[in-house]
């Protein structure tokens, strides 16, 4: 009975590992992870990018920039989730897309447990996921939500082929060409 | 390749990457209908400073709702100044200083002030204004920016010195 029991988990462990070795390999959850994150950066940059006044206001409500701070963040932030998620959809520059990820997901759960440890709470703002009838008000879902995005990321930096992208193509066009 | 193998040249790829995103974005900015219009700090502090025409002082000074400051020296002062203006000189700091503290509560009192020097590129009004500012005033100042040669010219009250006059009159002789 307990060894049984012992057998299964062992074989679990198993599978789990396989699946990772699988994943970082490049398989099929490989680039749905990929692309569902560039889509993500993409799609919510755009409404920053359209309303940048917008965009400032959700930022001020977090109340940690200073009002003359708040346009330059409200600039160069849409344009990182743009960079990093074209990048990402297309599929090269892959690693340094998910450390800027990283960098910004890292700056929004900060804000974010700043703002909880104060007991405030609001429509985030963050990935513009209201316009499709989904709730983003500040709270531990969405730093849960956040975090999973970030892990997401740091696992895409240890994949070492992305099937499905332009990096692959360039480097199988040259091993065909070798 | 694409794809560094060393952390350090990916990260500085990554910073590469933002960097970009951010120059993009301030050329967007630019060009948006809807951009950010940046202003330097400096701007910001003084924005309350406004600049006025004869027109606009000589209906303040009319509705006598204006209390008119004028920043030249002493000396200057007691030979002309527009009807009912105070002396505060912008400089040296401790003179103005100290006419300051002398017409606080007419200052702080219920009335704009009207800045003015001698003529447009004097910029001693400019630095009394922004001296205002610094010390924590923060209603709108105003600035006759043509200043008292304007005024004279287009013979509006002013208050002069008899004693003044003549020597005055013979140094503006004397630089013509």
């Amino acid at each position: 009975m307990m060894i049984s029991k012992i057998l299964q988990q062992v074989a679990l462990m198993k599978r789990i590992k396989r699946q990772v070795q699988e994943y970082v390999y490049g398989n099929s959850l490989t680039i749905i992870v990929r692309i569902a994150i560039g889509l993500l950066f993409v799609y919510s940059s755009i409404f920053k990018i359209i309303d940048p006044s917008g965009f400032a206001n959700s930022i001020a409500q977090y109340r940690i920039l200073s009002d003359n701070l708040l346009p330059y963040a409200a600039i160069v932030i849409p344009y990182i989730e743009l960079f990093a998620g074209i990048c990402l959809l297309m599929g090269f520059n892959i690693r340094p897309a998910a450390i800027a990820g990283i960098i910004l997901m890292l700056m929004f759960i900060t804000a974010i447990i700043i703002n909880l440890a104060q007991g405030r709470t609001f429509e985030c703002g963050c990935f513009e996921l209201s316009n499709l009838g989904i709730s983003e008000t500040i709270g531990w879902g969405l730093l849960v939500r956040d975090a999973i995005i970030t892990m997401l990321l740091w696992s895409l930096y240890y994949v070492d082929r992305h099937p499905f992208s332009l990096q692959n193509l360039v480097l199988k066009s040259d091993i065909h060409n070798m | 390749m694409f794809t560094g193998n060393s952390f350090k040249k990916t990260f500085s790829r990554a910073l590469l990457l933002m960097l970009l995103a951010s120059g993009t974005g301030f050329l967007v900015n630019a060009w948006h209908p809807e951009g950010f219009e940046l202003v330097s700090r400096e701007k910001l502090q003084y924005e309350t400073i406004v600049h006025i025409n004869t027109e606009e002082t000589r209906i303040k000074h009319a509705a006598k709702i204006a209390l008119f400051i004028d920043s030249r020296s002493r000396t200057e002062y007691i030979q002309e100044h527009i009807e009912g203006a105070v002396n505060i000189p912008a400089n040296p700091e401790s003179l103005s200083m100290k006419a300051i503290q002398e017409h606080y509560s007419r200052i702080n009192g219920p009335v704009e002030m009207v800045i003015y020097c001698s003529h447009h590129s004097c910029g001693l009004a400019e630095t009394l204004a922004r001296r205002f500012v610094t010390l924590g005033y923060t209603r709108t100042i105003y600035i006759f920016g043509e200043g008292i040669e304007a005024w004279q010219a287009l013979s509006l009250p002013i208050e002069q010195n008899d004693d003044f006059k003549d020597s005055s009159a013979g140094s503006t002789h004397e630089t013509n």
